[in-house]
């Protein structure tokens, strides 16, 4: 037996040896380990270590439930393990989603970076996307410290064009030099209209983006790759369907399934349906809805979400949960139908809902055995209440860790169009709902009443311990003429699109 | 009953489950079984009378969510007390309890040293823990500019 030794004397903090220094380290929040790797070179060494950061992304980002990009990736996804990530990048990454969290935690809020350039002079952008960041181990040109963001942008003139750009962003606090984007390719169908774009986000799917358009009267849609240079490749075409409009969605299979709204031929014009497609077997199912009596047919989709054997169609006023259809070749005779949900009006009136999908075994137990997911609209939402106006940009979008961004209209009221008595009520409620729960109006408020604003709700969760959903003024448009916008919350970035084709980067 | 020695030969008599907390003791009273042969040791004996009974952490407790609670920087009243030593002692309780792998009381040392750095700069810190400052002025100048920049971030 080994008797303890007491020549193991240690008087400062410097005499801990090294295991011991990085579990103490454990316990530093991330400005503090900055600190103390600025006081003697041994710190400094300690605090270079690759362990240390991992430990502070664990304890501070990850273990907490923090934003941090690609954290799959890091766990051995097949673009890192060829060459893992580096101790600078982890370090600056994690300091970056230890800002951001702190950001979003505290009740002031600023915009860190803001990029903004023409996409083409006064044509307006009708969609902007963020497409993926693409890190140093995929692409040897970019340094440790940057990140190439790349950029989609649709804009419609006379005929619509998508066009791909590159912003080289740097991971630092703070940095002088300006980006610039790079336009890497552009692509418009001769004669042709879009009709729906869709982003996959899967990192192993073959195709990145899908576009239906119409193209001299035929209807088609277009299946693209983008490199990480930003080049885009065409997939396949997948020719004329029997249906009018399409909307498309990428399930996480590999491979796309589309859905489009009124198809022509096999179901009657009281249904509404969506259809499910398997681009590389040809196979695909029609899931249909009865439309309720009277109600107006512009029920256009909004979003579709693949989830555990069942498929949510959300449109503007109806959300449907289908069981997961078996995909054949041949047309169906019968659409699948709906499983039967808790009724849920859709609320005509302006507020935002959050709802929860969990799994339940009861819901799809009355179809199948199979556990499936339920809308779990009672308990668990989250209401908010929004003010009205007019907008052009309708879009919501909403991360993983319960933060959403929205554009909220200016008010109406500064332009005349309401009494005053009618403008104080309006502007009463729309502070209580909308900006300040305090109720009293803050000079910036009063200020920019008339300039529409990007707003962020942060609902209960990691980035917010309260129980009430905190809203935030991110950014002003006095020009009110935002269209588009896309969130990126992993990495705190915000793309908007306006109607004289401007695009504008933000980093909260 | 378990003897444990310390290294100047001190004895001192105490239960086995008391003990046990330390890890390491565990491990040796498994390894050499029930036997008369005293254990070498020195303080930690009072931290672990008092936190007798206590659950021990599992051994893989460190994935577990716990831990996170636990590493919000607030320590009990008893363990406050226990632990108002001086630094010289601070440190080698933090490293007894890391030898005798006592987890708990190596996280009770760990905080105390958070706690005492917690908002201090870099020239705060240097002088609470008598670190001499050893980089070349040419270091130093990069290093202000450095910690401007992560204040800006803050």
């Amino acid at each position: 037996m080994a008797p303890f030794k007491s020549n193991m004397s240690c008087e400062t903090l410097l005499d801990l040896p090294d295991d011991v220094l990085i579990h103490l380290l454990t316990f530093f929040s991330v400005p503090e380990i900055l600190s103390i790797r600025q006081t003697c070179r041994h710190l400094e060494e300690t605090t270079n270590l690759t362990i240390v950061w991992i430990n502070a992304l664990e304890t501070h980002i990850s273990r907490k439930g923090l934003p941090f990009p690609m954290l799959e990736d890091f766990t051995g996804r097949k673009r890192v393990t060829a060459q893992p990530i580096l101790r600078p990048e982890l370090e600056l990454r994690t300091r970056r989603a230890y800002r951001l969290a702190k950001s979003w935690l505290s009740t002031s809020s600023g915009i860190h970076r803001d990029i903004s350039w023409i996409n083409s002079p006064s044509i307006p952008i009708t969609d902007v996307r963020f497409i993926r960041s693409v890190r140093r181990c995929s692409h040897p040109d970019i340094k440790y410290d940057m990140e190439n963001v790349l950029v989609l942008s649709v804009s419609k003139g006379i005929w619509s064009v998508i066009t791909i750009w590159a912003v080289p962003l740097s991971l630092h606090g703070s940095d002088a030099t300006k980006s610039r984007a790079r336009k890497c390719a552009q692509w418009s169908p001769k004669g042709g209209l879009f009709t729906g774009l869709c982003l996959s986000h899967e990192n192993d799917s073959e195709a990145d983006v899908a576009i239906s358009l119409v193209c001299e009267g035929r209807h088609e849609i277009k299946l693209f790759k983008i490199s990480d240079e930003g080049e885009l490749a065409l997939i396949c075409t997948i020719p004329s369907f029997p249906w009018e409009r399409t909307w498309i969605f990428f399930s996480d299979e590999d491979s796309l399934r589309l859905q489009a709204m009124r198809p022509m031929k096999p179901v009657t014009y009281q249904e509404t349906c969506t259809v499910v497609y398997n681009y590389q077997t040809g196979a695909f199912a029609v899931l249909g809805h009865e439309d309720e009596a009277g109600v107006f047919k512009q029920d256009h989709i909004i979003q579709v979400v693949f989830a555990y054997r069942s498929i949510l169609v959300v449109r503007a006023r109806s959300i449907h949960l289908f069981p997961a259809p078996e995909l054949c070749v041949a047309p169906p005779i019968d659409s699948s139908t709906p499983f039967e949900l808790p009724p849920k009006k859709l609320d005509i009136l302006h507020s935002l809902d959050l709802y929860e999908l969990s799994l339940d075994e009861n819901v799809i137990a009355i179809q199948s055995p199979e556990q499936g997911v339920d809308i779990n609209s009672e308990d668990a939402s989250t209401a908010l209440i929004s003010t009205r106006g007019s907008l052009r940009c309708t879009d919501l979008a909403l991360g993983k860790c319960r933060t959403a961004i929205w554009v909220k209209p200016g008010d109406r009221a500064s332009h005349g169009l309401l009494t005053s008595d009618v403008y104080h009520d309006y502007t009463y409620i729309a502070r209580l709902g909308g900006l300040t729960s305090s109720g009293v109006p803050s000079a910036a408020d009063l200020e920019g009443r008339a300039a529409e604003s990007l707003v962020a709700g942060i609902f209960p969760g990691p980035l917010n311990p309260d129980d009430e959903v905190r809203t935030r003024r991110i950014y002003m448009n006095p020009w009110n003429n935002w269209t588009a916008l896309d969130y990126d919350e992993a990495n705190g970035r915000v793309v908007l699109g306006d109607a004289v084709g401007g695009i504008r980067i933000l980093e909260l | 009953m378990v003897t444990l020695v310390t290294s100047d030969n001190e004895k001192f008599n105490a239960e086995k489950e008391v003990v046990e907390r330390s890890v390491l003791i565990k491990n040796m009273l498994e390894d050499v079984g029930e036997s008369d042969q005293p254990i070498p040791l020195p303080m930690f004996l009072e931290y672990c009378e008092h936190h007798r009974g206590e659950p021990l952490p599992a051994p893989d407790a460190d994935t577990s969510q716990d831990d996170t609670r636990k590493r919000t920087t607030d320590i009990s009243e008893w363990d406050q007390k226990f632990i108002t030593v001086d630094q010289e002692m601070l440190f080698e309780i933090i490293l007894a309890a890391n030898y005798l792998d006592i987890k708990s009381l190596l996280d009770v040392g760990c905080k105390t040293v958070a706690n005492m750095i917690k908002g201090k700069t870099p020239e705060e810190i240097r002088k609470l823990f008598n670190i001499v400052n050893d980089f070349t002025p040419r270091r130093r100048c990069a290093q202000i500019k450095k910690e401007n920049e992560w204040a800006e971030d803050r």
